[in-house]
């Protein structure tokens, strides 16, 4: 018993999802540092972008928007992780913190590094590098000029590169 | 590209799989159609149907579009609306309970009872699909299927579109039946009956008129009939039966803390009876028959403008998934809700057979977004470790591969237990004499499971070892194992326990964070 054609995605939005999706976990799990979350938010931002696909496929920078609304998404996750882990801090200690994710002592030094910087000069390294996303995209994503994005990305840069060498010479002297 | 940007690139993860595209657009394909049917509807009840019909086939689509009914109650069917209705097409109903005098209740009770009577224990099966233009196909081999059933005083109906299981409370009034408190699976569905399964619980949702005729059961949304016929005997009760139903719902979490979430399980009275105290739910347990069911309770904080609702349960590899909407809110819908903490506690009767054959601990991680708010609970048989890694932190810039087993010490006549490390790596570690700052003198402090979570055992000092830990100075080279800390069990109670213990590793300052895992089954 047929019951006709089902309403499928066009060819382009397939395209898109499979296009953003990694970026969007690469960008989401560098500043969230927790992939399972990285791949939820990832998953949401794209079924909103596909809910809007007809306009925002008509947009300058889809890329941009994607990570426009995963960027609303992880800040609305930070602010309610923070307010959670304020609170477990205060009741328990550290008993909750959960380990994650193994990483090598250079990954936990960047991540380190990366967390310390402001919020917009961390946004922007994370689209720029971990996202792979262009400086068009980045500023589509931000809100902010493609000169702006350069800037950031500059500062952002030479901050965590003096943070990192600040902490290896701390190392070297503490091996000393 | 510099090296801090390579560093960058090489540190952002990779998704653990690829993206399910099909998943995606049916998400988006759904909350797509809600908005369809509510701007549909306020456009009907402006220009086109002035109140005269609730649904409007939709050409080209293999269901026809169901609208929600209006909000007045109503003691017509609504393929004969009073024409003059205004209202009729209203996208927004709002809950029965407020739009009735006492007349209108005790009709409804009696309604209820006869719904009862008629429905009770029923199952029935799809036959055709129909509005006033055509009739419909329904999907091969998995036909829509409704079953009817008791809970107390209530009526509860299940109900599958050929995919996802549903199950709901129903209210009974004038001739319709309304569903509340719906819960539903969450499997990936093939587009058809994914597509089929969302008509069915948008149509059941459109509070459908019914009228039974022998064994034929005909639902009616405006224009939309739906046949059913009694399937009763093919049907067997135990495949039909829900995974969770909510059976209590309180503004109250264990011990009024703030800003936490709660999980716990029994699967006995007497452990009903310890949930229900725990969490301070008013009244007594529900007698339920934990030969096949467990009592699962979920205390977390709600908005204080947007009310919490239970929407399902799911099983994805050994997890329980749990996810909490808004009341009235469409997944993922964007809602302003204030960001406050108000305690709520949802108890749920779930289906033992989604819980493992043995007994369990419950892990609450945090949600993972905030509309649904979506809880993972991670159930271990008891016979697992409730805690994965060995190595919990590191903070060094050498690759230490350090693994921590637990093992009963051939000395102390079975009391005692050793926190033993295997150095399977190249750099060398060491445990001695201050080594852990923060975890005691000698490094190492012990944590029981408790509420779902490790907290430090009872006697844990915040700066002094447990008394119960004997630290061991060890220097474990590459490929060597050695006795860190020796565990004397006598004073310590039945349960799961964690040693936690700080580890120098190789000669630049570094640490690593480690812990040794054991239980201790009731004497």
């Amino acid at each position: 018993m047929g019951r006709g054609t089902i309403d499928e995605p066009d060819g382009e939005l397939v395209a898109f999802l499979r296009r953003e999706h990694p970026r969007l976990v690469a960008a989401l799990g560098s500043y969230l540092g927790d992939l399972m979350v990285a791949e939820e938010l990832a998953q949401e931002a794209l079924v909103r972008v596909a809910v809007r696909w007809r306009r925002v496929s008509r947009m300058r920078s889809p890329a941009g928007f994607a990570h426009r609304v995963a960027l609303n998404l992880a800040t609305s996750q930070l602010r309610r992780r923070a307010a959670e882990h304020r609170a477990r801090t205060r009741l328990a200690g550290d008993a909750l913190e959960a380990w994650r994710d193994p990483d090598t002592a250079a990954a936990v030094d960047l991540r380190r590094g990366l967390a310390e910087l402001p919020e917009g000069q961390r946004w922007a390294l994370v689209l720029r590098y971990a996202g792979g996303l262009s400086v068009v995209e980045a500023a589509e994503a931000l809100g902010i000029s493609e000169q702006a994005v350069r800037a950031r990305c500059s500062r952002g840069i030479a901050q965590l590169r003096s943070r990192l060498a600040a902490e290896e010479l701390a190392g070297e002297a503490g091996g000393a | 590209m510099s090296d801090i940007e390579q560093r960058i690139a090489q540190m952002a993860p990779a998704p653990s799989g690829p993206i399910d595209t099909a998943r995606v657009w049916h998400r988006a394909r759904r909350r797509r159609q809600r908005r369809l049917l509510a701007i549909t509807a306020s456009a009907a009840s402006l220009v086109l149907l002035a109140g005269a019909g609730l649904v409007a086939a939709q050409p080209g689509t293999p269901h026809p579009v169901v609208d929600q009914p209006s909000n007045e109650t109503r003691t017509d069917v609504p393929t004969d609306p009073a024409p003059e209705d205004p209202d009729a097409g209203d996208p927004a109903p709002a809950p029965i309970q407020e739009q009735q005098g006492t007349d209108a209740r005790d009709a409804a009770s009696g309604h209820q009872q006869q719904v009862m009577e008629a429905l009770f224990g029923r199952t029935f099966v799809a036959i055709e699909l129909r509005d006033d233009q055509r009739s419909y196909d329904l999907a091969d081999g998995s036909p829509i299927v409704v079953a009817f059933s008791a809970d107390g005083e209530a009526v509860r109906i299940d109900f599958t579109g050929g995919c996802n299981d549903h199950h709901a409370a129903i209210e009974a009034a004038d001739r319709r039946l309304h569903l509340h408190e719906i819960t539903r699976t969450d499997h990936d569905c093939p587009a058809e009956l994914a597509e089929q399964d969302a008509w069915t619980r948008d149509f059941l949702e459109a509070h459908p008129a019914w009228q039974l005729d022998g064994e034929r059961l005909l639902l009616t949304a405006g224009q939309v009939t739906l046949e059913l016929r009694d399937d009763t005997d093919a049907d067997s009760s135990e495949e039909q039966r829900p995974p969770a139903r909510v059976v209590a719902s309180e503004a109250t979490v264990p011990g009024g803390e703030p800003a936490m979430e709660f999980a716990d399980i029994a699967t006995d009275p007497a452990g009903a009876v310890a949930v229900w105290e725990r969490f301070g739910l008013s009244g007594e347990p529900p007698a339920l028959d934990f030969a096949s069911s467990a009592l699962l309770a979920v205390g977390f904080g709600e908005s204080g403008s947007c009310a919490a609702e239970f929407r399902r349960i799911d099983r994805d590899e050994g997890r329980l998934r749990l996810a909490f909407g808004i009341e009235g809110v469409a997944d993922g819908e964007q809602v302003g809700c204030t960001d406050d903490y108000n305690p709520r506690t949802f108890v749920l009767e779930v289906d033992r057979t989604h819980l493992p054959a043995h007994g369990f601990v419950l892990e609450l991680a945090r949600p993972l977004a905030p509309h649904p708010r979506l809880f993972v609970l991670s159930a271990a048989a008891l016979d697992e470790s409730p805690a994965g890694p060995s190595v919990l932190d590191m903070a060094t810039r050498e690759r230490p591969q350090l693994d921590v087993v637990a093992e009963p010490s051939t000395a102390g006549a079975g009391r005692q237990i050793e926190i033993v490390l295997n150095n399977v790596g190249d750099v060398a570690v060491s445990y001695h004499e201050g080594s852990g700052f923060g975890l005691g003198a000698r490094g190492a402090a012990l944590r029981r499971w408790e509420a779902q979570r490790w907290l430090p055992a009872r006697g844990q000092d915040e700066y002094d070892s447990h008394a119960s830990l004997r630290p061991h100075d060890a220097e474990i080279g590459p490929g060597e194992r050695a006795v860190l800390l020796t565990v004397d069990s006598t004073d310590l109670g039945p349960g799961w326990y964690r040693v936690d213990a700080i580890v120098s590793v190789g000669g630049s300052g570094g640490t690593a964070h480690v812990a040794g895992v054991f239980h201790l089954p009731p004497t």
